[in-house]
C-alpha cells in the first residue's frame, strides 16, 4: 500500500487525475482568450484585404473609363465608383473609410471637372463642395479648389488608374 | 517544491493549450470571411463586392509577373466571374464597367491567341474587344489601345509584386 503513495501520503492515480482535471479547466479558460486574441488578430486583417480588392478593382475599371471614354461615360463610371464606396459603408465595410476620403475627394474633383467641361458650372460647384467634404473628413483641413485642381491634374497625368489611398493599400499587401 | 506548484504547472498548460485551440480556431473562421475563399453570399451588394474582390485575384494571376501563372485557365475563370458579375450586378443599382473587363479579357485572349498562332482566334478576340469599347465611348475604341492600357495595368501589378520582373507573355 505503501508503494502506491508519494511522500505526502496520496495516492498516485488521483493526483493524475487532479492534474488531469485542471489541466481541463485551464484548457476551458484559455480557449476563449486564444478566440478572442485570433478574432482580434485575423478578422480585421481579412476584412481589410478583402476591401482592398474588391475597391482596387472597382476603382481600376472606373478608372480605365474616366481616362480613355467620352464624358458622359466617364462621368456614369465616377458616379458608380462613389455609390460602390457608399455601399461599402452601408453594408459595414468600415475599414477603408478614412483612407476612402481621399479617393472619394478625387473622384469628386474628377466630375467637376468633367461638368466644367461640359459646360455645366453649377453641377462643377456642387461637385468641389463635396470634394472639399470628402477631404475635410480626411484630416480636418479644408483644402482650396486650386490645390484640389492641381492634385487631380497631377494625379491624372499618372499611368495609375487606381486612386491614390487605394493604390498605396494595394502596393502594400 | 511548493505543494501547489505542480497544480499551477497543469492550469498554464491548460491555458496554453486551449489558448491554441481557439487561435486556431479563429484562424480558420477567419478564411471563411477571405474574399477569396468564400463562395460570394449575401445581398447583391455583397455578390459584386466579393466577386469583384476574386477579379482582381485574376488579373493580378494574368499579369503573370512571375512567369508562372496558368493563363489559359486564369482567362477562363476570368470569363467566368465576368458572367458572374453581371448577373450580380442586376438587380444591385451598381453599373459596375464590367464591359472594360471583358474587352481587357477579350485582348488577352488575343495575346494569347498570338502566342499560339491562332490568327482566327486572334482576330475575333480583337473585334469583339473594339466592339465592347465603342458602345462604351472610348475615344480610341481599338483592341491595340485596349492592349496598351494592358501593358500599364501590368506594369503597375508586377511593379508592386515583390521580386518580379516585367510582365511575361
Amino acid at each position: 500500500m505503501l508503494a502506491n503513495t508519494y511522500d505526502d501520503g496520496t495516492d498516485p492515480m488521483r493526483r493524475a487525475i487532479r492534474y488531469l482535471l485542471l489541466t481541463i479547466a485551464g484548457m476551458i479558460l484559455g480557449l476563449p482568450l486564444g478566440l478572442g486574441l485570433g478574432h482580434r488578430a485575423f478578422d480585421e486583417g481579412n476584412e481589410l484585404f478583402s476591401d482592398v480588392l474588391a475597391l482596387s478593382e472597382y476603382e481600376t475599371l472606373a478608372g480605365i473609363q474616366y481616362k480613355e471614354s467620352d464624358v458622359p461615360h466617364a462621368r456614369q463610371a465616377l458616379l458608380d465608383l462613389l455609390k460602390f464606396m457608399d455601399g461599402m459603408k452601408a453594408n459595414n465595410r468600415l475599414g477603408l473609410q478614412k483612407s476612402m476620403s481621399t479617393d472619394r475627394g478625387i473622384a469628386f474633383m474628377r466630375l467637376a471637372l468633367l461638368e466644367e467641361k461640359a459646360g455645366n458650372t453649377s453641377e462643377s460647384r456642387e461637385y468641389v463642395r463635396k470634394a472639399q467634404e470628402a477631404m475635410k473628413n480626411r484630416d480636418g483641413s479644408v483644402m482650396s479648389e486650386d490645390g484640389l485642381h492641381e492634385l487631380v491634374t497631377k494625379y491624372d497625368n499618372t499611368p495609375t488608374y487606381k486612386l491614390p489611398s487605394i493604390f498605396l493599400l494595394s502596393r502594400k499587401m | 517544491m511548493k505543494r501547489w506548484f505542480p497544480s499551477l504547472a497543469a492550469v498554464t498548460v491548460g491555458i496554453g493549450i486551449g489558448c491554441g485551440i481557439g487561435y486556431a480556431v479563429a484562424l480558420m473562421s477567419a478564411a471563411d470571411k477571405n474574399v477569396l475563399i468564400t463562395p460570394p453570399t449575401g445581398n447583391s451588394f455583397q455578390r459584386v463586392f466579393m466577386n469583384m474582390g476574386k477579379l482582381y485575384a485574376f488579373e493580378t494571376l494574368a499579369s503573370n509577373c512571375k512567369g508562372t501563372s496558368d493563363i489559359p485557365f486564369v482567362l477562363r475563370n476570368e470569363a467566368d466571374l465576368i458572367q458572374k458579375l453581371r448577373e450580380a450586378a442586376n438587380g444591385s443599382g451598381l453599373t459596375p464597367a464590367l464591359d472594360v473587363a471583358e474587352s481587357r479579357l477579350a485582348v488577352r485572349n488575343a495575346i494569347m491567341a498570338e502566342g499560339a498562332k491562332d490568327p482566327k482566334l486572334q482576330s475575333e478576340q480583337a473585334a469583339r474587344a473594339q466592339k465592347l469599347l465603342e458602345s462604351n465611348g472610348w475615344r480610341e475604341p481599338s483592341a491595340s489601345r485596349m492592349g496598351q492600357v494592358i501593358v500599364a495595368l501590368d506594369h503597375e501589378e508586377c511593379w508592386q509584386t515583390p521580386t518580379t520582373t516585367e510582365p511575361t507573355r
